[in-house]
Parts: structure tokens; sequence; C-alpha cells
């Protein structure tokens, strides 16, 4: 089968990985890099479990073909902090109960970011709007805004 | 698994070429999401793939009595121009409420008309606007009408050696507006059971001059409501007139019971979104009461 290169930085380093043109970028992060934060649920962009940052916004990676990351940028939850030095959002899903069997979580987090990289300080419809498109099957959505709303405050 | 080519050109010339030679075998990949899903189900598994992200087709153009948009435009980039906003705001709403905030910054207008979904949301507002296509390739340029492009569900008139490269609206004016409301099975995320759209021009004595009216998920293609436009011209636009053009909407659709919704309920509905984005258009009473505001 016809592999094709593809270069892209990942969580600020640049890897390089072969595949075929149908691998989409939700199957790259996770059978080719072991990037298992991202998680697969639907693969119709129905649910957000493996949203991602590709240059700076919000997409489903499920959707995203993995050629097209050629030369961008893509940040997944383990880019944005660190263990010793948790993510502000990190900090408030842990602390705000924003977490109940963690699948949506890291999906929940990527959104929930793109949304504060734009907007600092969105009212809570806001947030509310900037979730819509990720599923939480515990339905924990009133923790999961709280913690977004949390993190922004930390934010500031 | 059979081979699949990949093309990532880097010019309309390259795009079109490479069409001009795989054109039947190549499947045009704009922002994925719904070939890339179709392909994830597969629904679909092309023997080609052309990616168009790299063609410069993301801008939105106001050249006075002609607003230009590229074809790979993507929703989120539509919903937020002022330009669109104030002047094409049928559009704005239809890019900047579709599905969810990470399918918007990947799904393009040139996608949404070539997948020639009946339900579009952005097709309904861009039919109602009276837009036209570009249709490019290495041969030359057509302009096709919106009312002209749909041949039946997922059917264009776009030939395999062409690319949907602009999208033409003419802005609205003084004493002119535009409408797009959808009813869905929630807010966001959803397909229209049925949406709508409505471009009105009255004149001075508030007469109209000018209507269109689109809806969608209420026939194999989006659709005109033409004898509701030919009966609304040179009337006053209230509540009767309004109902009127309503009730041939009701009788000129040809909806189906699907999982989404039954013919009983789009009948009744398409009414009330054609009565609401009439009002809206026309500035009467902000349109009335819509769930989506």
């Amino acid at each position: 089968m016809i592999k094709y290169p593809i270069t892209f930085t990942l969580n600020g380093r640049q890897v390089s990985v072969e595949a075929p043109a149908t691998v989409n970028l939700l199957t790259l992060l996770r059978d080719y890099l072991n990037v298992t934060s991202v998680k697969f649920g639907c693969e119709q962009g129905n649910c957000g479990a493996c949203t991602v940052i590709l240059d700076g916004e919000a997409v489903n990676s499920c959707l995203v073909l993995a050629q097209t990351v050629n030369g961008r940028e893509v940040t997944t939850v383990e880019g944005i902090g660190t263990p010793e030095h948790p993510h502000p959002l990190q900090i408030a899903f842990t602390e705000h109960y924003g977490a109940q069997c963690g699948f949506c979580t890291p999906g929940m987090i990527m959104a929930s970011k793109a949304l504060l990289d734009k907007n600092p300080h969105p009212t809570r419809e806001e947030v509310v709007e900037g979730i819509v498109g990720n599923i939480c099957r515990c339905t924990g959505y009133n923790k999961i805004v709280e913690s977004i709303l949390a993190a922004s405050e930390m934010m500031k | 698994m059979k081979d699949v080519k990949y093309f990532a050109p880097t010019s309309l010339t390259e795009a079109l070429e490479l069409l001009e030679t795989y054109g039947p075998e190549v499947s045009i990949l704009a922002g994925g999401t719904d070939l890339v899903r179709d392909m994830n189900l597969e629904f679909k598994i092309p023997k080609g793939i052309m990616w168009i992200g790299r063609l410069g087709l993301e801008y939105i153009r106001d050249e006075g009595n002609l607003i230009r948009i590229g074809a790979a435009t993507r929703m989120q980039t539509a919903g937020a121009s002022p330009l669109l906003q104030q002047k094409a705001s049928a559009l704005a709403r239809a890019a900047g409420k579709l599905a969810s905030p990470p399918v918007r910054s990947l799904a393009t207008l040139g996608g949404n008309l070539c997948t020639a979904s009946p339900a579009a949301d952005c097709g309904c507002a861009l039919l109602g606007l009276g837009a036209e296509v570009v249709l490019t390739s290495a041969k030359g340029q057509r302009i096709v009408p919106l009312d002209a492009f749909y041949l039946g569900p997922n059917k264009t008139v776009i030939r395999p050696d062409e690319l949907l490269t602009e999208i033409l609206i003419r802005p609205t004016g003084a004493g002119e507006g535009s409408s797009y409301m959808k009813i869905g099975r929630r807010q966001a995320m959803t397909l229209a059971v049925i949406n709508a759209t409505s471009r009105v021009r009255l004149d001075e004595q508030g007469k109209v001059e000018a209507v269109n009216i689109a809806v969608g998920a209420a026939a194999p293609t989006l659709l005109r409501i033409k004898p509701a436009e030919s009966l609304l011209i040179g009337q006053p636009l209230n509540e009767e007139t309004i109902r009127a053009a309503a009730e041939i909407a009701t009788k000129e659709i040809q909806p189906i019971n699907d999982v989404h919704g039954t013919i009983w309920y789009r009948r009744k509905v398409v009414g009330v979104l054609v009565t609401r984005t009439l009002r809206e258009a026309a500035g009467l009473n902000g349109g009335g009461n819509n769930h989506h505001d």
C-alpha cells in the first residue's frame, strides 16, 4: 500500500511518520504515534472525544485527513501542561470534579482551551456554546462548565 | 485495502490540471467533515483524494455590488464576518450556528454546496440569497445560479474536471434584508428537520420589489418556492400576504418521513419558518419567536 510521509509539530516537537492516504488524524495519533489521550468515539464528528487543537483551533481529529496536517501544528492534552505544571484547565477539572469516567475529558479540555484562547473570560452561555460538540455520557455537564469557568478565573 | 492516491496541489492551475487528468476518480477534499466521515464509516473509499486547502480559496471580498467568497472559506470565518453579518445575514447565521465549533473550524461553504444535502444549512441560506457559483476547469469558467446547480440528493451539475472556486452574492442594500432559520431536533449538532431562508426588498411604499424564498429538508433538493415569490411581488408585506406565501410553501414541498421528522410535521413547520424568515428579512417584529436565537 502506498504510504505518504507526514511531518508536523506535535505538542511542540517535530515528528515524521508515514501513513496511507485514508488514515485520519485520530488514528495517526493513537496507532502511529501512541498519543492515547485522543479518544476514538463516533468517527463522525458528533461526539468530540477526539478533539485536538490544529493551528490554534479546536477540530475533530477523526474528520481531519492525516496527510493534511503536513507542516502544521497539532496540540493534544499532553501538550498543554505537565503533572508538575498543569494547565489551569487541568487543575480546575480536577478540583471541580469536571471528570467522571474521564473518556470525554481530553476532548473537553482541548475544546475549552481553544475557547479560552480566543475568549479568556467567557460567560456561562459562551462556555456551553464552546463545548456543544463534546458529549459527556456521564452527563456531568454542570461540573464541566464550572471547571471551565473556574479555569478562566484562575487565568485572570 | 486498495491504494488510494493523495494530491495536495499548491496552486489552482495545478489543481485544475490534476482534475483534467484524474477527474472522474478523484474526490475533492475541502474541510473533510463529509468526505472523511464517509471514508471512516466505509460508505465511500475514493480512488484518489485531492485536498484543496492550499489553493488560497479562503477569502471574503467586498466589491461594492458583489460579495466574492472563496469556496474553501470555513464556517467560522463566514459566521464571524462583519460583511456577511451585515449584507448577507442569512448566510452568517447559517454558518455561525452549523454543527459545533470543532466542525465549524473545518467545514467549508463550497463543501456544503457540493455535498448537495437537501437539508444543507449554508446551501439553503445561499439559495435564498440568490447566490451563484463559479465552476472552474482547465478549459475555462462558468457561472451557475444555485437554483440551477442541484440535480438531486448529493448530485450537482459540476463536471469531474471542474472545481467550485467561488461563491457570488449580491449584498443586501437599502430596504432589503435576509433571514435564515432552522428547526432541528436539538439546537446544535443537528440536521435540519426543516430550514428556510427569505430575502426581501421593499420599495418606498413598503411593497415587495424582490423576494426569494428557499427551504431545505423538504424535497429531494433544496427548493425555491417560486409561486410564493410571484404572489408577493408588488404586494405590501403584511400578515395576510405572508400567510398566503407560507400556505403555498406548505403545498409546494415534497417532504418525506424519516428519522428526523415526519411529512405531517414538516408541512406544519415549513409554513412557520417561511412566515418568520419573511418577517425578519423585512424587519417586521423581529421575525417572531425562534428557538435558535
